[in-house]
């Protein structure tokens, strides 16, 4: 009995699980950050995505990991006029995230969603298992 | 406790009939393959191994080390499943050796 053989199904289902929550928590930074305009560096925050990628195991395409954070550079940066910001540069221009709150809350609803698919594949296979095991009585 | 190391002091305090039908099967198998008693002994391992897994991930997340409290959900469910069906390998040997000696001579 292999039980990494027989549970694999667990450890891609759990990867799909962690791998959402961590495309949650950039979604989480991304909503706190929002009207960040110094990240630190002096430059205001950028928005983060998270980029999956495949883990390959032998012949089965197994588990999925988050391949990188990637900052947005397509989404134009918000610039205001308030000359009397201190981030304010020569012109009197404030540059604030590319963080468009509704497009963060549909990327909260499309991770939950797709964390709660594999949360339910886990339990569809754990009922197919204990179904099975009901054979021996 | 141990559910695995439960089950083998169930056996061993009244359950006559498990401790016997372990001692049946501990004979080697005929053919050159491994005996059944090797390949329970694996199972057992492994469904072991799967409780002490689950027991780990639920320690550390007690502690507080654990982000993903569903990897620690699945440990249970792989430890969990494993078991009953080590359990249900188990009732079945039972079941044969008792019927065995309701066997008439």
């Amino acid at each position: 009995m292999d039980p990494t053989r027989m549970f694999g199904l667990f450890d891609v289902t759990g990867s799909g699980m962690s791998a959402q929550r961590e495309r949650m928590s950039l979604i989480a930074q991304n909503i706190a950050h929002a009207q960040d305009t110094n990240r630190g560096d002096g430059l205001p925050w950028r928005r983060r995505e998270a980029v999956f990628e495949t883990v390959l195991e032998g012949e089965m395409a197994g588990r999925v990991t988050l391949a990188e954070v990637q900052e947005d550079f397509r989404t134009p940066m918000n610039r205001v006029r308030d000359p009397g910001h201190r981030d304010a540069d020569a012109e009197g221009f404030v540059t604030y995230p590319n963080v468009n709150p509704i497009f963060e809350m549909t990327d909260l609803l499309a991770a939950s969603r797709a964390y709660e698919a594999n949360l339910q594949t886990s339990k569809t296979f754990r009922q197919m298992v204990e179904q099975a095991l009901g054979l021996g009585r | 406790m141990d559910p695995l190391v439960a089950l083998t002091a169930a056996a061993a305090r009244g359950d006559q009939g498990a401790e016997a039908a372990a001692s049946a099967v501990r004979s080697k198998g005929d053919a050159g393959g491994p005996s059944f008693s090797d390949t329970l002994d694996k199972a057992v391992e492994s469904a072991n191994r799967l409780q002490n897994e689950a027991d780990d991930a639920l320690r550390r997340f007690a502690a507080g080390d654990v982000e993903d409290v569903h990897q620690v959900m699945l440990a249970m469910n792989r430890a969990d499943l494993s078991f009953r069906m080590t359990l249900e390998v188990r009732n079945k040997l039972v079941d044969a050796y008792q019927e065995v000696m309701r066997m008439q001579v």
